[in-house]
């Protein structure tokens, strides 16, 4: 039998698809059912209350505060991951000595877990025995330890720290499609008399765009789903000033135990991840 | 005579270079101090020593200030460096064996409904981890695979098979098609052509897809602790939550996140230049090209 090419790939396909579905549809569809239950561990109870959890998160102050917090964050790592993907990119393209091992400097934050990340972070920037505050002294730069993680600049830090963590992959995207830029072009260009400026922005940039894009993507849904970051970094503290909604869900589930409130806040959480998920897939797949 | 630009160059890898190792010196750092000399502000290891790795391994050591006790579990730690070797390579085989076929249909043959199928397998990447948290909790807790290995492999898979079918699609595609079309006109048949010619060819896209879904495994904090920790299955970074107990240990609380780290370190750093062969320069074309 003589299968065609659409059904080769379905019969190749559709096992995985079922695979991940099947994992993750009762999952989903479980926490979609608790959110609409109000459920007690203490009176052992379940009581169907419809959509009144989401109701609820509309007049808590602290999830909307976590909203703004989220918010923040993907802005300030999207921004920072693009804007070093492309830098780091541009660095490593140049003819310079020493190349190789530039390249293995930069993939090595990259293979840090996420978990790593924030206890690199937490010993970068804690006020006893942090690494930063320890240089600045010792530079005669400051004269008492800073508080870095403080309630107004927690959040930036966050994202520095997740900007360091993701970046190396955004900028091995670029990377590669920069080095399909035929070199005559930039020739041709620099006759031109083009700035480097105006090279980069005739030359490369529409070789790089979709890594670009393909990195803000990534940028966005990992940073709106990032929680381990939050909570071995700073523990979404001082008080709630970072929690962002993935930590306050986590902590309404597993802290106070509130799985009905929990299930709602996390799908909000989800419903706002697949709306972002499709705007930029449409923004993917446009022709050019 | 060097020019401006060679100067702004060499500066700007220079300042890339103290970045992207800053806070792993941090790390590093205080993972070989003891704790008093890293409180007095050392930026520089004073008085260094190994002592904090070998207590996490299980031995009292004596250090500058006097005799130290070995971390009082450092057998669950061990336990779960075992566990963890054991899932990540199984997830990684699991997963290339799993993609590289669908991959290979999906970024060179001619399918109807192609989007749809990419569409389908990415839309379960993008859930948030905290929103499938609790009912993976409870089910597993119920059909008692928390307790054993293949639960945490089972969910790594669900996240390592999309992420690595999206890049391998686009892998795939990218490869010139002159040779399998000269080898289907020579009567070779799709799959031996795929075997023959195209494997070959994408030898370096698959190493590089090998090492992201092995690092998925090694490194994942979240579903790791959520599932297994408390039980025989607890990975090693399930069971590094138990420093959060150690504040005043910052030593081996580093020294064991160092050792977490080491491995996964020479793992990209050995593959790096396989990463860039992935050349994810156009994924939306993989759509577009129907």
């Amino acid at each position: 039998m003589k299968l065609s090419d659409t059904a080769y790939a379905l019969l190749l396909t559709i096992p995985l698809i079922i695979l991940i579905l099947s994992v993750n549809i009762y999952p989903i569809a479980y926490s979609f059912w608790l959110s609409l239950n109000d459920v007690s561990l203490l009176k052992r109870s379940i009581e169907f209350i419809g959509l009144q959890q989401y109701v609820k998160a509309f007049s808590d102050s602290v999830f909307k505060n976590s909203v703004i917090i989220s918010i923040r964050f993907v802005a300030e790592s999207v921004l920072l991951i693009v804007f070093l993907s492309v830098g780091i990119a541009l660095v490593l393209n140049e003819k310079i000595r020493g190349l190789p091992i530039l390249k293995v400097l930069v993939i090595l934050p990259w293979a840090l877990s996420e978990f790593a990340v924030a206890i690199a972070g937490r010993f970068f920037l804690d006020r006893n025995y942090g690494f930063l505050n320890a240089l600045l002294l010792s530079l005669g730069l400051v004269k008492e330890p800073l508080y870095f993680l403080n309630p107004l600049n927690a959040v930036d830090w966050l994202a520095i720290f997740f900007a360091w963590n993701v970046s190396p992959i955004g900028a091995y995207f670029i990377l590669s499609a920069l080095q399909t830029v035929p070199e005559d072009l930039y020739k041709q260009a620099r006759v031109d008399g083009a700035s480097a400026f105006q090279r980069f922005r005739m030359v490369s940039f529409p070789f790089i765009r979709y890594s670009v894009l393909i990195t803000a993507v990534l940028a966005t849904i990992l940073s709106a789903s990032s929680v381990v970051l939050f909570f071995a970094l700073t523990g979404g503290g001082p008080g709630f000033a970072s929690t962002p909604v993935t930590l306050y869900a986590f902590r309404v589930y597993f802290n106070a135990q509130d799985f009905g409130y929990g299930a709602a806040l996390s799908w909000l959480l989800l419903l706002s991840v697949i709306v972002a998920s499709v705007v930029y897939f449409r923004l993917l797949t446009r022709r050019r | 005579m060097p020019s401006l630009k060679k100067i702004l160059v060499y500066l700007a890898a220079l300042a890339i270079a103290v970045y992207c190792i800053a806070p792993i010196y941090s790390l590093v750092i205080i993972s070989l101090m003891d704790v008093r000399d890293v409180v007095a502000g050392n930026v520089i290891p004073v008085n260094a020593n190994i002592n904090a790795y070998l207590r996490i391994l299980g031995y009292d050591v004596v250090g500058p200030y006097g005799p130290l006790r070995a971390y009082g579990a450092y057998e669950g730690l061990l336990r779960g460096l075992t566990n963890i070797m054991i899932v990540a390579p199984i997830v990684m085989v699991i997963t290339i064996l799993a993609t590289v076929p669908a991959s290979y249909a999906l970024g060179r043959l001619r399918v109807r409904g192609k989007t749809f199928l990419i569409l389908a397998l990415l839309a379960s990447r993008s859930l948030p981890p905290v929103s499938v948290a609790l009912p993976y909790f409870f089910l597993f807790s119920q059909i008692g695979l928390r307790t054993s290995l293949l639960g945490i492999i089972i969910v790594h898979l669900t996240i390592t098979i999309p992420i690595i079918t999206w890049v391998l699609t686009g892998f795939f595609s990218a490869l010139p098609r002159d040779l399998e079309r000269a080898a289907r006109i020579d009567g070779c048949s799709r799959s031996g052509a795929f075997l023959r010619v195209v494997l070959p060819m994408a030898a370096p896209g698959i190493a590089a897809s090998a090492v992201i879904a092995f690092l998925f495994s090694w490194n994942d904090f979240f579903f790791s602790w959520l599932i297994s920790q408390g039980t025989p299955a607890a990975t090693y970074n399930a069971q590094l939550s138990g420093f959060f107990n150690f504040q005043n240990e910052p030593a081996m609380f580093a020294a064991a996140v160092t050792l977490q780290v080491i491995l996964a370190a020479i793992v990209a750093a050995v593959l790096q230049k396989y990463i860039v062969k992935l050349r994810i320069v156009d994924p939306g074309a993989v759509v577009i090209e129907q």
